[in-house]
């Protein structure tokens, strides 16, 4: 009996030895399993135009705290405007102007672009001067006509602010710093990612689209709009010139600096009227539209962008038909990110 | 002495050396480590670059032939290798790359470029794949106007020329033709369609077609320089060669590292030896402290013991003392009182004489040994360096004590050797005495037999003279042999009882031998006999014929003492002015100078005897009358003591002889007395053969009758 045992441990010890040295040989190559969900996120990944999923990996107190630097007012200068002001997360992440007011009702110089979404563009501003969304968040604070404020009075503000000191205090080892703002603001920013949109959910083979919007996806393809709006945002993936078949700035006149695009960064006559492709991302509820906000609907931004990047007059159906697929763009923030009030 | 400091010092030096060695070792060692652990931090930036560059490069690629629909992919390769580069360019700020920082701010430089590249491409891909996708719409529409046309087949085959040129995106075979190839076929289209039919040439299509046919060849050329920018800017080499370069140092930074760990594992490993060495040493000093520390108790006890039985000896040696001063003092009284009864017969009378004379003497020789012995204890025995006739010395000797021997009917022998020298430096007062106390001893414990004086000369270097006693007497136990020579010690407390004795006697010789510079030995047998060898250097540096070696005969030199063996007493004529206070003294001495026919004048002291002397003063007494011929003065006395008052008859000029009689027996009073003027000086008790040596000396003789003393 005790010789069976005796054999039995060694046989095991020798296993467990096998084993170990040989992990492959309790970890067989898992079977290829293809099922439905996976071969259709296979195939809308390599398409042109990937759906959106939730944002993953955020810190949620850092969220938290993003969230309510992002709607405080005593950043600014005169302690009115919050970084909400101009990117009203309710109502399609900007301001519905064309033109913002920021402090002391001074207006800005070109049209405040959506928050949602921001965190997949490859750059930020019109101009993509800034690469992060860190980066971006010097610009509003500091700028004189928007909150006009500065990083010494914003860091002493929020230390006399007992509630900011602790969650900071709590989310980051230096507490209050200015790394510290711009980082929780960047990751509420992050997880600004609008879903579920009909289109999306198109994509993903969840629902159909009207027959006008599924024709405007098509012609969105023949067109070539899909040559620069394409990826996840549906565009803020690369610069272009803005009148590739026309003068744009010309024909409309009274052109501004905000109107010189990546010249204003480069210096360069190459990128003279060169601004980042916009995402079209939820553009139904971005109006008014362009960098400097002039056109107040869809079809006016259709027409004018079929005329100066591609060289075409379209008909009024089509103009139609790439509405209504653009007002499928539209998606919502995840259930859990309800927008604050 | 120099030696040992350092031996003390070496152990505690090599551990601080070696602790010292060791704080290097382990300093350099993780330098090294430090600096394999930033070469690979700085490799890894490199990798990160290099992949996020190979990943762009192939995103562009993958853009640029249609096999990416959309941006994204290339964005993210973008983002990586823009915050790769962001990376450099902050740990160039850091000053990490010190030694690279060169190639860094290249590679920096070169990242930059491609990052605008990146963007030329993008903005061009995007406009190209539009004017590629329109283009075949253009083309189309041409080919149908041919078609309506009925175009000959040069036409259909220029239009596809035409096509093919614009829409190929095989960009390396065409590299560097640029529009050429396009030019070239629409020139042939034009000419084709001239000679078809020349109104076409202006239609709208073919205007559109052309138009397009040189847009999308642009573009196609923008893309793909743009492209070029991304993938051929020569990162790469610039990686490369850095990569390789940081592989080489971090193989020599951990090769430096494991060296220093080596030399580390070294230094400590003989750290740990000096340490275990210098606790074995610090152990073994303790030990020896320990021992040396048992050594010093047992010697204090040792010593202890020794002063305890010293301190004993002493005890017993006064008791000892006592008793022996006690018992002749007591012989002396009752005979004393004997005669003052007057009633004692003749020979009762002589009896206690004698028994007085006796005791008194033994008296004084107890005296005498324990002032020696107190003079030798105290340092303060000298011995004088005499030109001395050996022969006499000895011969001297034998002959006081063989009237001894004869009386106890011993046989007594003296044995010369075959030469002897004429003379030796030594001290013959000392020597006597030695010699004296070793024969009476011998007599003394010898109750019969023989006891032989035998004398040794050994003609070696120092001219030792060795004078040897041996008698068949009662022998000493051989355990009392060591001690022999202690002072306060008898060979038996018993002995003394048996045979008298102060017990002084061998340790005062031995003290005396030694400051001769001799040694004295001694081999006994208990109930056979002893034997005592003085051997005494004799100082005689010169040859010994120099020092005339001769057969010793007896008679050869007068004895000293040969008056008292004889008996016989010179008469002398003169005057003696007795200076001496004691009244008892005064009686005694001026009787015996009577005896010797002498006239005395007493003076009862200094004072006294100065004015007898010189003259002028009253208090001369009877000793008024001078001159006189030899002046025996006493140096203690009242009023004016013999110093003073020898001086003050020297320096009055007065030669008379003075001899001074003094109790101070020991050494320097004679000096002392010569100093203040005396010529010779006896000692108290006087014995009287010395005084009738002084009366021969510094008085003329007078033909004489014979006295008994």
């Amino acid at each position: 009996m005790s010789r069976i045992i005796e054999l039995g441990i060694v046989v095991g010890g020798l296993l467990t030895l096998a084993v170990y040295l040989d992990p492959a040989s309790i970890d067989p190559p898992k079977a290829q399993r293809h099922d439905r969900d996976s071969r259709v996120s296979e195939r809308v990944e390599r398409g042109p135009i990937p759906p959106l999923s939730p944002p993953v990996g955020l810190d949620p107190e850092r969220v938290a705290l993003g969230e309510r630097l992002f709607h405080e007012p005593g950043l600014s200068r005169d302690g009115k405007i919050s970084c909400a002001s101009c990117h009203d997360i309710a109502s399609g992440g900007d301001d519905g102007r064309r033109r913002s007011i920021g402090v002391g009702g001074a207006e800005g110089e070109i049209n405040a672009p959506t928050v949602l979404n921001a965190a997949l563009g490859f750059r930020q501003f019109w101009d993509g001067r800034v690469e992060t969304l860190e980066e971006q968040v010097d610009g509003p604070i500091g700028h004189k006509s928007e909150m006009g404020s500065d990083w010494p009075s914003v860091v002493a503000w929020l230390q006399s602010q007992d509630s900011y000191r602790k969650s900071f205090e709590n989310s980051y080892d230096d507490g209050v710093t200015p790394d510290n703002v711009r980082n929780a603001i960047a990751n509420y920013e992050r997880s600004l990612i609008t879903v579920d949109s009909p289109f999306d959910r198109f994509l993903r083979g969840e629902r159909s689209l009207s027959s006008s919007a599924m024709r405007g996806y098509q012609r969105f393809i023949e067109l070539g709009c899909i040559s620069c709006h394409q990826g996840r945002a549906i565009g803020g993936n690369l610069f272009q010139r803005f009148g590739l078949f026309g003068d744009y700035f010309e024909d409309r006149g009274d052109v501004t600096e905000a109107d010189l695009g990546r010249f204003a960064v480069t210096q360069k006559e190459i990128d003279r009227y060169v601004f980042k492709v916009p995402s079209l991302r939820n553009i139904a509820r971005t109006a008014p539209y362009l960098h400097d906000g002039s056109l107040e609907s869809l079809s006016e931004v259709v027409r004018t962008m079929a005329h100066y990047q591609l060289g075409v007059r379209l008909p009024d159906r089509d103009v139609d038909d790439l509405v209504a697929f653009l007002e499928s763009l539209t998606g919502e923030l995840p259930r859990e990110r309800l927008p604050h009030k | 002495m120099n030696a040992q400091p350092s031996a003390r010092w070496r152990t505690p030096s090599a551990v601080l050396l070696l602790a010292a060695g060791t704080a290097l070792a382990w300093v350099m060692s993780n330098r090294a480590a430090g600096h394999a652990e930033q070469t690979l931090r700085q490799q890894s930036v490199l990798e990160r670059m290099w992949r996020a560059d190979a990943v762009l490069s192939a995103s562009v690629l993958d853009l640029r032939h249609g096999h990416a629909l959309h941006f994204d992919e290339v964005v993210t390769a973008q983002r990586d290798f823009s915050s790769a580069t962001d990376v450099l360019r902050s740990s160039l700020e850091t000053g990490v790359w010190e030694r690279d920082a060169d190639a860094i701010e290249k590679l920096v430089a070169a990242a930059a470029n491609k990052g605008i590249s990146l963007e030329r491409f993008k903005s061009a891909a995007a406009i190209l794949r539009n004017s590629q996708r329109y283009f075949p719409l253009v083309a189309s529409k041409v080919a149908g106007l041919l078609a309506r046309a009925r175009a000959d087949a040069r036409s259909a085959e220029a239009l596809q020329s035409v096509v093919i040129a614009s829409l190929d995106s095989s960009s390396m075979r065409r590299r560097g033709e640029g529009t050429r190839p396009v030019d070239a076929a629409l020139t042939e289209l034009r000419a084709a369609v001239r000679e078809f039919r020349a109104e076409l040439l202006t239609s709208d299509e073919l205007l559109e077609l052309e138009r397009q046919s040189r847009l999308v060849t642009r573009r196609r050329l923008d893309a793909d320089q743009a492209m070029a920018g991304v993938t051929q800017t020569r990162l790469d080499d610039l990686l490369q060669d850095l990569r390789c370069e940081l592989i080489e140092r971090s193989a020599t930074a951990a090769a430096s590292a494991k060296r220093h760990r080596g030399v580390l594992i070294f230094v400590v490993f003989g750290l740990l030896l000096a340490l275990v060495s210098a606790w074995l040493r610090l152990k073994r000093s303790h030990t020896e402290i320990s021992e040396a520390n048992e050594q010093l108790e047992s010697r204090i006890q040792a010593r202890t013991a020794e002063l305890e039985k010293a301190s004993r000896a002493k005890s017993e040696f006064l008791a000892n003392m006592s008793d022996e001063i006690r018992t002749p003092m007591n012989a002396i009284l009752g005979y004393a009182d004997v005669l003052r009864d007057g009633e004692a017969s003749a020979d009762e009378v002589d009896h206690a004489v004698e028994s007085i004379h006796r005791n008194c003497k033994f008296l004084l020789a107890i005296i005498n040994d324990i002032l020696d012995l107190s003079k030798i204890e105290a340092g303060r025995m000298n011995v004088e360096r005499l030109e001395v006739d050996p022969t006499d010395v000895v011969r001297n000797v034998f002959k006081m004590m063989e009237q001894n021997a004869a009386q106890r009917g011993l046989d007594f022998q003296l044995i010369w050797p075959a030469k002897m020298p004429a003379k030796v430096y030594t001290d013959p007062t000392r020597w006597t005495q030695v010699l004296m106390n070793l024969v009476s001893n011998a007599l003394k414990f010898t109750e019969s037999g023989s006891v032989i004086l035998r004398v040794d000369f050994d003609a070696g270097e120092a001219g030792a003279l060795a004078v040897i006693v041996r008698d068949t007497g009662i022998g000493i136990e051989e355990s009392r042999i060591p001690t022999l020579f202690d002072a306060f010690t008898q060979a038996d407390a018993s002995t003394t009882r048996r045979f008298g004795g102060t017990g002084l006697g061998l340790a005062v010789s031995a003290r005396i031998v030694e400051l001769l510079g001799g040694e004295i030995r001694v081999r006994s047998e208990l109930g056979v006999g002893s034997e005592f060898e003085v051997r005494v250097a004799t100082g005689l540096t010169a040859p010994l014929e120099a020092a005339g070696l001769r057969a010793p005969k007896d008679g050869a030199a007068p004895a000293p003492g040969s008056e008292s063996s004889s008996h016989a007493l010179r008469q002398h004529s003169g005057h003696v002015l007795l200076v001496e206070d004691g009244r008892d003294n005064q009686i005694l001495i001026s009787r015996a100078l009577r005896k010797r026919g002498l006239q005395v004048s007493i003076a009862e002291n200094g004072q006294e005897a100065c004015d007898a002397l010189l003259g002028g003063g009253d208090s001369c007494g009877d000793a008024c009358g001078g001159p006189f011929d030899l002046v025996l003065m006493d140096m203690q006395m009242p009023t004016m003591d013999g110093y003073t008052a020898a001086s003050r008859v020297r320096n009055a000029g007065l030669r008379t002889p003075i001899v001074a009689i003094t109790a101070h027996a020991l050494e320097g009073d004679r000096q002392r007395c010569i100093d203040a003027g005396c010529d010779d000086y006896i000692t108290k008790p006087v014995d009287w053969r010395v005084l009738n040596r002084m009366l021969d000396r510094y008085l003329s003789a007078s033909p004489a009758k014979a006295a008994i003393s």
